[in-house]
């Protein structure tokens, strides 16, 4: 038990409602076709169609049931929801209204367990602005999320109305860096895109979705420059390092910006090859996660920094029934 | 032309990055370029000889016109066959041949030395339109395996004028070979950013590109473009001169342990570590060393030392069927 943190609270700051209703279709064949390529080519036996339907049957929870259960017995106490917007570059089964309205219903199914990181796209004009302000004011969600491989930097001028409202009702903003969905544009995935925004609003907290995964050099050193930015480690379980996930985090929690780092999983994009649990006990039974790093940090890195980023005790949604 | 390993059968070994050593190819500006960083260090270490003598000794390392002295290396280090690479310096530098009679000495390269080489001619998009009748003209009269980009001569490999490129190459099978990260100190380092290939990678996803260095420079953003896209291979040539804390046999040895090896392909860049111990070392230290290879698994030893090239080179260029 060196390394764990066994009764520590556990936030996951970047979570995904599996759901074909919000991922398109095209986004989960390429990935299927990815995951078929790289096993093919180490001589497995596998059939294309078979991994695609595995992964089009993982995408059916479409009211949080089943990640409901997967946090609980991971001792997840909350999760931060990420609905993206893909609705420029490609074919999504519900409109961001619906889309909305889809995870607002999960919040409520789910009382205290989920907060929302609304997606939006510069693209969608004022309609879009309008939507995230009613998003805010009558769902709930806690913050902004964008996607820019979709085909934007998150420092596009069209996103400031945003970040004016950001500003004035304290909501921080999570960005995807570095790599993303394999049809989408991989070049607007770099954290110094973000630079520009993140000096123009100065009280707006932006989160670097995958900082400590992927450009991680980039990522923490802007975290240690910038007062407003932050990175969180979701995808770690695939990280590409020579010595496993855990050694690769340990290393990022000596980096003197644990104040900075949110636990987050990117959960279900792991479901084929793990549980959420296996991976939390890493965090709280592992001596290799957190070896060497003071308690108060863990507790920062595990749900404190997230909780107060989003506002600490601040708005939950109400249960089903009572609002 | 096999090494046994301790594990089982020989795997044969392919370079999939060798140069002529020789200036009919190889610009003098570009050797110049190369030696006024030596120069640099040899000074700062007060050992320094004149610079046109360091230039003179460069020049005498490249008169292998004929390939005789690599064929000879291989043959000593057990090397079966490589990839010549015919970068286009043309534009930016004075050089010797042209494009056309630096395809038909190639071509007699491989009839004086059959069944050793493949060849992958440069172009640079700047020559126009008619530049892609004369690639794919000789590409046709050769029987030539793949196209060659040089982006630090001032281009993206996301280029537009390359689009016509690509379709020859997607038409014929052909791999692209493009050069990544910093290189001659006169040519332009920023086009030569691995994430400059992202959009050509995702136009034509039946092409492969192979990121020239990509396992030696800019490794972590080459390493995750490898990971998330089919069309998209990295090549390790230059590790042996690599700036690598620990030496590059420990740099080799993390790379071969990211779980990638469906995607790295073996090469040197031969003849660039010509002056410190030639092939045999390298090979031997790679192939038989304690790091490297060691302990991985036959079939991943196989896909970095042949598979991987064989993969991405059209059928008719495989000495044997792979799937």
């Amino acid at each position: 038990m060196t390394g764990g943190i066994p009764d520590v609270t556990i936030i996951d700051a970047h979570v995904n409602l599996a759901t074909d209703l919000a991922i398109p279709r095209l986004f989960l064949e390429e990935q299927a076709a990815n995951i078929y390529h790289r096993l093919a080519s180490f001589g497995q036996s596998v059939k294309p169609e078979r991994i695609a339907d595995r992964l089009f049957s993982l995408h059916q929870d479409h009211d949080g049931d089943r990640l409901v259960a997967e946090m609980d017995a991971a001792g997840v106490e909350q999760a931060f929801l990420v609905a993206p917007d893909f609705s420029h570059v490609a074919d999504v089964a519900l409109s961001p209204p619906e889309l909305a309205e889809l995870h607002y219903k999960v919040t409520r199914r789910h009382p205290g367990r989920f907060r929302v990181f609304w997606g939006v796209d510069p693209r969608s004009g004022p309609d879009g602005v309008a939507l995230f302000e009613r998003c805010v004011e009558e769902y709930g969600f806690a913050g902004l999320k964008l996607y820019p491989p979709a085909g934007y930097s998150p420092s596009d001028r069209r996103l400031y109305p945003y970040y004016e409202l950001c500003a004035g009702r304290g909501i921080p903003v999570l960005s995807h860096t570095g790599p993303g969905w394999g049809p989408l544009d991989f070049t607007y995935g770099q954290p110094l895109m973000l630079d520009e925004a993140t000096r123009d609003f100065p009280r707006v907290n932006f989160i670097l979705g995958h900082g400590g995964v992927t450009h991680v050099e980039e990522s923490a050193y802007m975290c240690l420059h910038r007062p407003n930015v932050f990175l969180d480690i979701s995808q770690f379980p695939g990280v590409l390092s020579s010595d496993g996930w855990q050694a690769h985090l340990n290393r990022l929690f000596q980096l003197s910006i644990n104040h900075k780092i949110l636990f987050g999983t990117c959960w279900p994009s792991f479901r084929m090859s793990a549980s959420l649990e296996s991976l939390t006990k890493e965090f709280r039974e592992g001596t290799t996660v957190f070896a060497g790093v003071r308690q108060s940090h863990r507790r920062l890195i595990m749900a404190e920094t997230i909780r107060r980023l989003a506002g600490d005790g601040g708005m939950t949604v109400a249960a089903e029934g009572l609002a | 032309m096999t090494v046994g390993t301790s594990e089982a059968a020989p795997v044969p070994i392919y370079d999939g990055h060798c140069h002529v050593a020789s200036t009919d190819f190889i610009p003098t500006e570009f050797i110049e370029d190369v030696v006024g960083n030596v120069h640099r260090r040899l000074e700062a270490e007060g050992v320094a000889p004149r610079r046109s003598r360091l230039v003179d000794a460069y020049v005498a390392q490249h008169q292998d016109h004929h390939a005789d002295q690599l064929v000879k290396e291989m043959d000593a280090s057990g090397v079966g066959r490589a990839v010549l690479l015919v970068p286009d310096f043309t534009l930016r530098m004075t050089a010797p041949l042209s494009i056309e009679e630096m395809a038909r000495r190639h071509h007699e390269i491989r009839l004086r030395h059959p069944g050793r080489f493949w060849v992958y001619l440069g172009v640079d998009p700047r020559r126009g339109p008619e530049g892609v009748d004369v690639f794919e003209r000789l590409v046709g009269t050769y029987g030539f395996d793949g196209l060659k980009l040089y982006p630090p001569c001032g281009y993206s490999p996301s280029d537009r004028a390359l689009y016509p490129y690509y379709e020859v190459c997607a038409a014929l099978s052909l791999p692209v070979f493009l050069h990544t990260g910093p290189t001659a100190g006169s040519l332009d380092f920023a086009p030569a950013h691995p994430l400059n290939v992202d959009q050509a990678a995702r136009d034509f996803p039946l092409v492969d590109f192979v990121l020239g260095h990509g396992g030696v420079t800019h490794v972590d953003v080459a390493a995750y473009l490898a990971a998330f896209r089919r069309n998209v291979y990295l090549d390790i040539g230059g590790f042996a001169g690599a700036a690598t804390p620990g030496g590059w046999p420990a740099h080799l040895r993390h790379l071969f342990r990211l779980g990638l090896n469906h995607k790295i392909i073996f090469g040197t860049d031969w003849p660039l570590n010509r002056m410190s111990g030639g092939l045999g070392r390298l090979i031997e230290e790679v192939v038989h060393g304690p790091q490297v290879l060691a302990g991985l698994p036959h079939r991943e030893r196989a896909l970095i030392l042949h598979r991987n090239l064989l993969r991405v080179l059209p059928a008719r260029s495989r000495p044997v069927p792979v799937s």
